[in-house]
């Protein structure tokens, strides 16, 4: 019960302490430039990037029209279809962020609120395990063992069940090896919901006990809590789960390449395959350096790709931060 | 850097100069009276980078060089045939591997050499459940296949030339590889040499069919091949077992003048070491010296697609026909390096690797065919134009 | 009125340890009951040490209860205890009897939801949930999925209850979070209300206000006394004196006496009450 007094707490001791501030300044002297190292990397690759890639190519129809044409014997004549890789990109990021969410909500929840003690603990260590798993370790099970499963036994099922929905019916045969879109979907959710999970969990951990002890103390039940109280003084913790795991589903690049099928289309049904951004940055790497005019496209995706992840981790960043300040306004009395 | 590396260039050439010019062509008849003063005075580590079909070739000799000169190490890395061709060009290993070849001129540019140091082939897989034979594809149909202009295996195009397999109605699903390849370079080629209507061009990396499947690696392409029911896919010849183990079948390619008849069956040649022999012949017969960048496929024909068999070249062998889809594997290194007295241990691996390394008991390990004796006299005249120091 | 610590124990309509059947709700009693809150031997245990030992306490109704005692004394436990918050806290058991209306909170099939409407409770800091000033009002109704217009009514009473509705009425959709801490506090009563409890338990609301809220709060209270049983936890004596019909004294886990405000405060029976109010610990 005993309040700190503000007027008690107010004024340290103010004498000087040489020998601490002398070791402050000494920190700070050695530290500011360890900061800004990676700055300074991340200046470094910008200006690699521009100085190796070919910026006007960005602003020709042919980086951005809609067939791709690589022809070796005539560069002048390419096109790179910027805009199918893209969409590729956003189609199998954004299916995965939506289920990944999904899912990640439901296990944060239950990990924080409804799962006794140690079995919380112990699924949350399992989680985080999970995040720790390289991805072309997913890419590997997706492709070797997911996909002909997912070809010779799902696909066919899902085909001719649900033909009559949008997108889930399609020519057979571009489905054939079991790599595509659904495969992709799934090997980039099971990666991100770790992630997702862990930061979700986190930020409903973080919510104080008093506000939900406020929110039972009207008669909430423990559900009513978390969905109305806990889920919403956490929604900027949500919020930065879903971009920082939207930032690592459209930057993954081994395990998704690996699965997706490669085909540069718009994918007619979920079962035919398409690609990414970094599909085309992993796979091309290495003709990129036999042809100039692929390695200028080639750096120009990879240029778009990082302002594309720097934005939504900048949006994760963001919405991170102000969950903190959301924090210390809700808990002006705290 | 550059101020650097032009002073270290400047003190090499001085020291050339003054050597001489010493000439390595004798190096190795030599090597008996040069050892004992050379090797364990100073330890060199060769880098070379590039065609992963290349790389366990040169795990393999790489030893075995190290255990007669004990002073110098290779280290082989197995990252693409473009960062082979690129880190030679910039001087960043000694060794750069490709499936293809520099073009000379652009070679020249460089500085650099073409060093072919073996042959390689490559198959056509299918997955057609019930058929176990070897059915005869020519370079047309494969080309109007992964065209889209052949598009079921009970084809008129392909039955005519398969008389005797009864071929189901079935989609063909051709696969191709979605990570740069060689393997891309040597199939892309042979469509383009074999059919006029092949718009892809050829290299490491082309345009495919919006709807052909994709798969990375040659072990990448026999799991996508064996998951595709009517899929057919190009897979280097190292991969024969894996893809046999998967049950897959390759087929019996024609030959350039299976492109002009392709009902004869006497036209086709399955990927025996007889038959890559009789076209690896065919090609370099037509090898001028200094002129080691050549392509193999179809017999080392130029694009032009109404060459008759064997113009130019050799005959075939008796009751050998030239199997198409074979390449000659190359080495790029610099003929200016920077690090002369290193450059001097480069050209003695690869002419130890040509003198000795060229034998059917290194090769076969690998699945390679060793180089004809032409080659090898052209790649020892090539590297004797390297500048090293004694 | 003036009740002696230990009262005769009130008539009880249901028995709950012969066993009250599941569906048991929390039933009004057709006629006010003059003690509203009867805690009879409330033990409360933690896994190592007795946090609440055997306290017998009645709270009547429409007046002022004032808990006072040192730091650790239970305070807090205690009132926690009487709307089954302290359920919330893991490890604790709770023994004994706290009736309400004569009917048992800890009775089998009865909710704490339920318990925890009819008994509000506002805590020492303010407790605004992020949204809007008239949706944290709201906020317990919307549970009940009570029908607009009378939630509207609710929580144009509740505010002006709770004394904020001249400062807050015409801005009813800024966000609570950007009121003042005194306003906030008052928010988080005027939210209790809108519930309709008959008891609203209060746990040192003004320990983190300035002197002008915390003068806003006290005055409240004279007026919520007129409809509303309130226990107020506190740990300064002159607002206990200040504000209190009754006056209960806790040490160590124990009621040491329980009195009206005027006389504990001028006449202690206990030793250990003189001592506290005259300052000579706490």
């Amino acid at each position: 019960m005993a309040t700190a007094d503000p007027a008690l707490a107010a004024s340290p001791p103010a004498s000087p302490t040489p020998p601490a501030w002398d070791r402050y300044k000494l920190l700070t002297w050695l530290g500011s430039p360890l900061a800004l190292i990676p700055l300074l990397a991340l200046l470094a690759v910008a200006l690699a990037i521009v100085s190796s890639g070919d910026l006007t190519l960005l602003l020709r129809g042919d980086f951005w029209s809609l067939t791709f044409n690589w022809n070796p014997l005539y560069p002048d004549q390419a096109a790179w279809a910027f805009p199918l890789y893209l969409l590729g990109t956003a189609i199998t990021a954004g299916l995965a962020l939506l289920f990944a969410t999904l899912l990640s909500l439901a296990l944060a929840i239950s990990l924080t609120a409804y799962l006794p003690g140690w079995l919380g603990r112990s699924l949350a260590t399992l989680t985080n395990l999970l995040a720790g798993i390289p991805s072309v370790v997913y890419g590997i099970w997706g492709y070797v063992v997911l996909a002909p499963y997912f070809g010779l036994t799902l696909q066919p099922t899902l085909r001719s069940y649900l033909a009559w929905l949008p997108f889930f019916g399609g020519p057979a045969a571009a489905a054939a090896p079991g790599t595509g879109v659904l495969l992709a979907v799934l090997i980039l959710t099971v990666m991100i919901v770790p992630l997702t999970t862990a930061i979700i969990r986190d930020s409903l951990a973080n919510v104080p006990s008093a506000v939900l002890e406020a929110s039972l103390a009207l008669g909430a039940t423990q559900w009513e809590t978390m969905r109305r109280v806990r889920l919403r003084v956490a929604r900027r913790g949500v919020m930065g789960a879903v971009f920082l795991g939207f930032g690592r589903a459209v930057g993954e690049s081994v395990a998704v390449a690996m699965v997706v099928g490669g085909q540069t289309q718009i994918p007619p049904s979920i079962y035919s395959g398409t690609t990414t951004v970094s599909a085309f940055l992993l796979y091309q790497q290495d003709s990129a350096f036999q042809y100039a005019a692929l390695l200028h496209a080639l750096v120009d995706f990879a240029l778009v790709l990082l302002l594309i992840t720097l934005f939504f981790n900048f949006l994760a960043q963001r919405a991170t931060g102000e969950r903190g300040a959301v924090g210390q306004t809700s808990a002006a009395g705290l | 850097m550059g101020l650097v590396a032009a002073i270290a260039i400047a003190v090499v050439l001085l020291l050339v100069g003054l050597g001489g010019g010493y000439a390595l062509g004798n190096y190795l008849g030599s090597r008996s009276s040069n050892s004992s003063s050379t090797s364990g005075s100073t330890s060199y580590t060769i880098s070379e980078t590039g065609s992963s079909l290349i790389y366990p070739l040169m795990q393999l000799w790489g030893p075995n060089f190290t255990k007669l000169y004990p002073n110098v190490q290779v280290s082989p890395q197995s990252t693409g045939s473009g960062t082979g061709i690129s880190s030679a060009e910039s001087g960043t290993v000694d060794i750069g591997g490709t499936d293809a070849y520099l073009l000379p001129s652009t070679a020249a540019n460089y500085s650099l050499i073409n060093v072919p140091v073996a042959i390689s082939s490559q198959l056509v897989y299918y997955n057609l459940p019930g058929i176990s034979a070897h059915i005869n594809l020519n370079g047309t149909v494969l080309a109007m296949i992964y065209s889209g202009k052949i598009t079921n295996w009970n084809d008129p195009m392909i039955q005519a030339a398969n008389p005797s397999v009864s071929l189901p109605n079935l989609a063909i699903v051709p696969i191709h590889r979605q990570d740069g390849s060689g393997d891309t370079f040597m199939f892309t080629s042979m469509c383009y040499m074999s059919w006029s209507g092949w718009t892809y061009g050829y290299g490491t990396s082309v345009t495919w069919l919006s709807s052909s499947p994709s798969a990375s690696g040659n072990a990448g392409m026999v799991t996508t091949l064996s998951h595709t029911t009517g899929g057919i896919a190009y897979i280097g010849i190292s991969y024969e077992s894996e893809a046999a183990s998967s049950g897959l079948t390759y087929a019996a390619l024609g030959t350039q003048a299976a492109n002009l008849n392709g009902t004869n069956p006497a036209n086709y040649a399955l990927p025996t070491t007889a038959n890559i022999s009789a076209d690896a012949s065919l090609g370099l017969a037509n090898l001028a010296p200094g002129s080691v960048a050549v392509s193999l496929i179809l017999g080392g024909v130029p694009g032009a697609t109404n060459l008759q068999l064997g113009k130019g070249g050799t005959m075939p062998a008796a009751g050998t026909t030239p199997y198409p889809d074979t390449n000659l594997e190359y080495t790029l290194i610099k003929t200016n390096p920077s690090d002369a007295s290193k450059q001097k241990w480069v050209v003695a691996f690869l002419e130890w690797a040509l003198a000795y390394g060229n034998s059917a008991t290194y090769m076969n390990q690998v699945h390679f065919l060793p180089l004809t004796p032409a080659v090898v006299g052209y790649d020892m005249q090539a590297l004797q134009a390297v500048t090293v120091s004694a | 009125m003036s009740d002696a610590p230990e009262p005769p124990p009130t008539p009880t309509p249901t028995d709950p340890a012969a066993g009250a059947p599941p569906s048991a709700t929390l039933r009004e009693a057709p006629v006010p009951h003059p003690v509203l809150l009867a805690v009879r031997h409330l033990f409360v245990r933690a896994p190592k040490r007795v946090l609440l030992d055997d306290i017998s306490l009645e709270l009547n109704d429409r007046e002022v209860t004032a808990i006072i005692g040192p730091s650790g004394c239970g305070k807090t436990t205690f009132i926690r205890t009487l709307n089954r918050m302290v359920e919330v806290s893991p490890g604790l058991r709770v023994e004994g009897s706290v009736r309400y209306k004569g009917q048992e909170i800890y009775g089998a099939g009865i909710d704490p939801v339920q318990v925890r409407r009819r008994i509000g409770m506002v805590f020492q800091r303010p407790i605004v949930f992020p949204m809007s000033i008239y949706e944290n009002v709201a906020f317990g109704l919307r549970l009940e999925g009570t029908d607009e217009d009378e939630v509207e009514a609710t929580v144009e009473r509740s505010l002006k209850r709770a004394g904020l509705w001249r400062e807050v009425g015409d801005s009813l959709e800024a966000p609570a979070l950007q009121l003042s801490g005194g306003q906030q506090q008052r928010l988080c009563i005027a939210r209790a209300l809108a519930t309709g409890p008959r008891v609203l338990l209060m746990d040192e609301p003004t320990a983190s206000l300035d002197p002008v809220g915390t003068q806003k709060i006290e005055d409240l209270l004279f007026e919520l006394k007129h409809e509303y049983s309130v226990v107020i936890v506190t740990h300064n004596m002159q607002q206990a004196a200040r504000v209190a019909d009754r006056t209960a004294f806790f040490y160590g886990g124990k009621l040491v006496e329980v009195d009206e405000t005027a006389r504990l405060f001028e006449t202690p029976r206990e030793r250990l009450t003189e001592q506290y109010i005259t300052g000579r610990f706490g």
